[in-house]
């Protein structure tokens, strides 16, 4: 378990560090370093204890007491964080707000998102889910890959929501989250009301496969992000 | 205000230096990390004469040295790093003049200051150089400090008389009086009485018309009145409060932290303060994240047998706090 979740955190110690949005986020990123072996990395996400708000809203405040946390000893461990962040409805949008979370905590800020920022021997980056050149979520990336395992589900899913009726003057984005949290609810009878990040942390997981073609270009980012 | 520190071969510093320190100072660490050694270093600003390093002693529970015992080497070399009492102790603070604390072979300590230069070389570097320029008096004007010990009950009764006597004489117990009241509203009014031989603060306090030593009101009430009154006694100076937690009941902490800071502020004090408390911490948060740029976290920790203290600046402190890491 690579997590750097809020309550436990004393010291880190690996040299990289990943930042995200949620819990859902912070749960595939954690089964990717473990496909990919990659060890020198742990990954976390704000706390919202009696905050409200989204996680996006907090990550300049956990940048900033990530740092606090790091810099506990005089020798300074620290070669890298990374930023993933949904792309929402407008990447530029979402690459600003990263960037000022960034500047908030005093870390090098990228030139643009998928590229690495490198000043003091702090490395950073802001990679926007689903991928390049694209709009959306994590919700959209998981079910890319829970579709191609099942495609027939996609159908499924999409006939319950037309059925239902309430989608029309949605935001696609939030759409894509219905449409996943349809699906998990249908798929875990042991917890319907589970949620993605649940799925993917389950041993019976076998809603979205982590092999996945679709999971390629985030975890190569990952790869490359994280070499010494 | 003091914004850094140097240290040299002082209880369990080996050499230390750390700047960026703000008006309000919170050293966490655990157990034998070396906060209350840092306190005490920066009480050593204060102290004119040996002598005055007895206060260190009481505060240590290590009892008190008659004039003979005074002279021999182990009365003193607890303060020396690793017991090494052949070489000087050296604290600079600030812009105040730096002080040389030398065990002599004819077992007296001696004390010696000189005046404060920015860019000067570390003292071990220069220190036979620059021996000439070694004052043997203590400089006349003395950054005012007041220590506040963890296990200091005893040494309160005198001192809280003394300093509510001295503002009194002023015309200046109201605010006092005002701030305690805020968070004990049963308190009407504080006076000097003659407690057996000595005189003590005592308190009226509502529904009764005898008055109540301080001390037995509460320890809570006993500890804000002392951490006001060091306050209001130090005007422009640093208070230094160990375990600032210890006495007060964890709902009231955080309005407790309000009324210290408003009134360090008032009155331009310098506070540092040393927790345990992860309560103490969180109800310091609302106070940090308004003024962020107030407060800085001192974390000490131990390396080698030498303690090392790395300062965090309020903004990494207020965000650490509010996402509830553990900074302690």
């Amino acid at each position: 378990m690579s997590w750097i979740l809020p309550h436990k955190v004393e010291r880190i110690e690996t040299p990289f560090v990943i930042a995200c949005e949620g819990y859902n986020d912070v749960c595939l990123i954690d089964k990717l370093l473990g496909q990919r072996g990659i060890t020198n990395c742990r990954v976390g996400c704000p706390s919202r204890a009696g905050s409200g708000g989204d996680g996006k809203d907090f990550l300049d405040r956990y940048l900033s007491a990530l740092d606090l946390v790091i810099r506990k000893d005089v020798r300074n461990e620290l070669r890298g964080i990374l930023l993933i962040v949904d792309a929402d409805e407008n990447p530029e949008n979402a690459f600003a707000a990263a960037c000022k979370a960034l500047r908030f905590a005093q870390f090098p800020v990228p030139p643009s998102a998928f590229t690495q920022k490198e000043e003091n021997g702090v490395r950073t980056a802001v990679y926007l889910v689903p991928g390049e050149n694209e709009t959306g979520t994590l919700e959209n990336l998981l079910l890319r890959s829970a579709f191609e395992k099942a495609p027939a589900s996609e159908v499924c899913v999409q006939t319950l929501l037309e059925c239902i009726g309430r989608t029309a003057n949605e935001k696609p984005n939030t759409v894509a989250k219905m449409r996943m949290s349809a699906l998990v609810a249908a798929s875990f009878p042991s917890n319907p009301w589970a949620t993605p990040g649940m799925v993917l942390q389950s041993k019976q997981n076998d809603l979205v496969p982590i092999g996945s073609a679709h999971f390629k270009h985030l975890g190569d980012f990952l790869e490359r992000f994280c070499v010494e | 205000m003091i914004e850094n520190i140097k240290i040299q071969n002082f209880r369990c510093f080996s050499e230390l230096e750390i700047k960026d320190l703000k008006r309000f100072n919170i050293i966490v660490g655990e157990n034998a990390s070396g906060k209350s050694a840092f306190l005490e270093s920066l009480y050593l600003q204060n102290v004119k004469k040996s002598a005055d390093l007895l206060q260190i002693r009481e505060w240590r529970q290590r009892g008190y040295l008659d004039k003979a015992s005074r002279e021999s080497p182990s009365a003193w070399e607890d303060l020396f790093h690793n017991f090494n009492s052949g070489s000087p102790i050296y604290i600079g603070i600030g812009h105040f003049p730096e002080l040389r604390i030398e065990y002599k072979d004819t077992g007296k300590i001696s004390l010696a200051w000189r005046e404060a230069e920015p860019q000067r070389t570390p003292p071990s570097a220069s220190a036979d150089a620059e021996s000439t320029r070694w004052s043997f008096t203590a400089p006349r004007l003395l950054h005012p400090c007041e220590f506040i010990g963890a296990s200091s009950a005893f040494q309160y009764r005198n001192r809280l008389a003394e300093k509510l006597s001295e503002l009194s004489k002023e015309g200046e117990t109201t605010p006092i009086v005002d701030a305690l009241r805020s968070e004990f509203p049963f308190l009407r009014d504080l006076s000097l009485e003659l407690d057996g031989w000595s005189t003590s603060v005592f308190a009226s306090i509502e529904g009764s018309k005898r008055k109540f030593p301080a001390a037995l009101v509460s320890d809570g009430f006993n500890k804000l009145l002392n951490i006001l009154l060091s306050i209001a006694s130090v005007p422009k100076g640093t208070l230094l409060v160990d375990q600032i937690e210890d006495g007060f009941y964890y709902k009231k902490l955080a309005s407790i932290w309000r009324v210290i800071c408003r009134f360090a502020v008032e009155k331009d004090v310098q506070i540092f303060a040393t927790t345990h408390s992860r309560e103490c911490l969180e109800a310091l948060q609302p106070v940090i994240e308004n003024n962020e740029n107030d407060f800085a976290l001192l974390r000490a920790s131990k390396m080698n047998g030498a303690s090392k203290i790395t300062v965090s600046d309020g903004r990494r402190f207020s965000s650490a706090l509010s996402q509830e890491f553990e900074v302690r």
